[in-house]
């Protein structure tokens, strides 16, 4: 990994790219302003290492206090630019001389650069922006949308939503196909779930699994697909459902699902409740 | 809302992004942290996450079909023991239509699992206004 002051502005990124968070000084914010770094460094697919160099910016800014180096009572706007194998944040409006001060707390001089000072009508100030970008060398920069199919996908495309994955697989002995997701299924990842259950029930397979154990998140984009697949399989076959996840069976009931499929906590359950087939 | 509406305090947070399948984790996420910080119990975290989840998928599946201003903005602002999060789009609002790809659970789901639930259409676009219980944060 490298990281490298940046130079001239970029003006070939669409602006429609860039996330902007915008929070009042406090644990609070420190907090939103770390978890949007680490998912756009997750989402630029650097490694580890950056993903913490890259948090490492909110702590700094975090363990400053009122109006050292933020204008007191303005909010601090944070812009993100991920791509892949870089990520570029931008960080402001702060006092003459924040940005040095932020560069002089920690961060190693040679990895940030005070990219201009501009003057911002803010409570009469003249505002700084502390600009940084982080890259990562030998990245992989495909920007693979999520796949489905056949073994391990995802793997080393920590990129959107951290880590995800589906594992699909026939059980042996019982002959029942089993979907396994692991991370957040929503809007994004859904479709990648819905296609690797398809590809297994179009194989020849109506009794499927969709094991939810790793799963972390479901939402309705993830129930629409369970929906969908259990229409697919039945009335010849079925679709039983593994998950030990509160949250996710608190959605199920709320939404009344829990009575239309099985859901077991264990895998050997689901595929009981499937039965011989 | 009339013109001498009392102007609401600033937020304490604001997220203005694209309304793209991706970025909804980006929302879910720093909005999590949110509700960690504030020392929310894991299950509100995860209802908070998923209320909000659910608005800003709405917004991405219905708001922008043929609109070039894609823009999705969250504020969140503490007020007393509620946290209160707008989720506000400027296309066409949130109005099912006919060729929903979704199940219309997504709103549903939001509501259920927050304190208060409120759309309104009357703007350019949308906003979706909901509330969250901060326990001791009042």
């Amino acid at each position: 990994m490298t990281v490298t002051p940046r130079g001239a502005p970029q003006r070939d990124a669409p602006a429609r790219d860039v996330i902007r968070l915008r929070v009042a000084e406090g644990i609070v914010g420190a907090t939103a302003l770390s978890r949007m770094i680490g998912i756009g460094a997750a989402r630029a697919q650097l490694s580890v290492t950056a993903v913490d160099q890259a948090m490492e910016i909110a702590d700094l800014i975090a363990d400053f206090g009122p109006d050292e180096v933020v204008v007191a009572g303005t909010l601090i706007e944070t812009s993100v630019l991920p791509t892949a194998g870089r990520l570029e944040l931008s960080i402001g409006d702060l006092r003459t001389g924040g940005a040095q001060r932020l560069m002089d707390a920690g961060a190693p001089a040679a990895t940030i650069a005070v990219l201009s000072t501009t003057a911002v009508a803010v409570a009469g100030a003249s505002g700084e922006r502390l600009a940084i970008e982080i890259t990562e060398v030998g990245a992989d920069v495909s920007p693979t949308p999520p796949a489905g199919g056949q073994g391990e996908v995802g793997d080393g495309h920590e990129g959107r939503t951290a880590d995800f994955a589906i594992s699909t697989a026939p059980d042996g002995a019982s002959g029942v196909h089993v979907v396994a997701v692991r991370g957040e299924i929503d809007i994004f990842t859904a479709p990648a779930v819905k296609l690797a259950a398809r590809e297994a029930v179009f194989s020849g397979r109506n009794r499927i699994v969709l094991d939810l154990t790793e799963t972390t998140f479901l939402d309705s984009t993830g129930l629409g697909v369970v929906i969908g697949l259990a229409r697919l399989v039945r009335p010849d076959g079925d679709l039983a459902i593994v998950n030990t996840n509160p949250t996710i069976t608190k959605t199920f009931e709320i939404t009344g699902l829990d009575d239309i499929f099985a859901v077991r906590p264990t895998l050997d359950a689901a595929i009981a409740a499937l039965g011989d087939g | 809302m009339t013109a001498f509406a009392a102007k609401p305090p600033q937020a304490d947070l604001e997220l203005v992004l694209a309304a793209r399948p991706e970025n909804v984790a980006v929302v879910r996420h720093v909005i999590g942290g949110v509700g960690d910080a504030l020392g929310m119990s894991p299950q509100a975290v995860a209802d908070l996450r998923l209320a909000v989840s659910e608005a800003c998928t709405n917004v991405v599946v219905h708001a922008y079909d043929d609109a070039t201003d894609e823009t999705l903005e969250v504020e969140a602002t503490l007020q007393g023991d509620l946290l209160n999060v707008v989720v506000r789009d400027f296309g066409r609002g949130i109005l099912p239509r006919h060729d929903s790809p979704g199940l219309g659970l997504g709103l549903p789901l939001a509501k259920a699992v927050s304190e208060s639930f409120a759309v309104d259409t009357t703007g350019a676009g949308s906003e979706v206004r909901m509330a969250f219980l901060v326990p001791g944060a009042g």
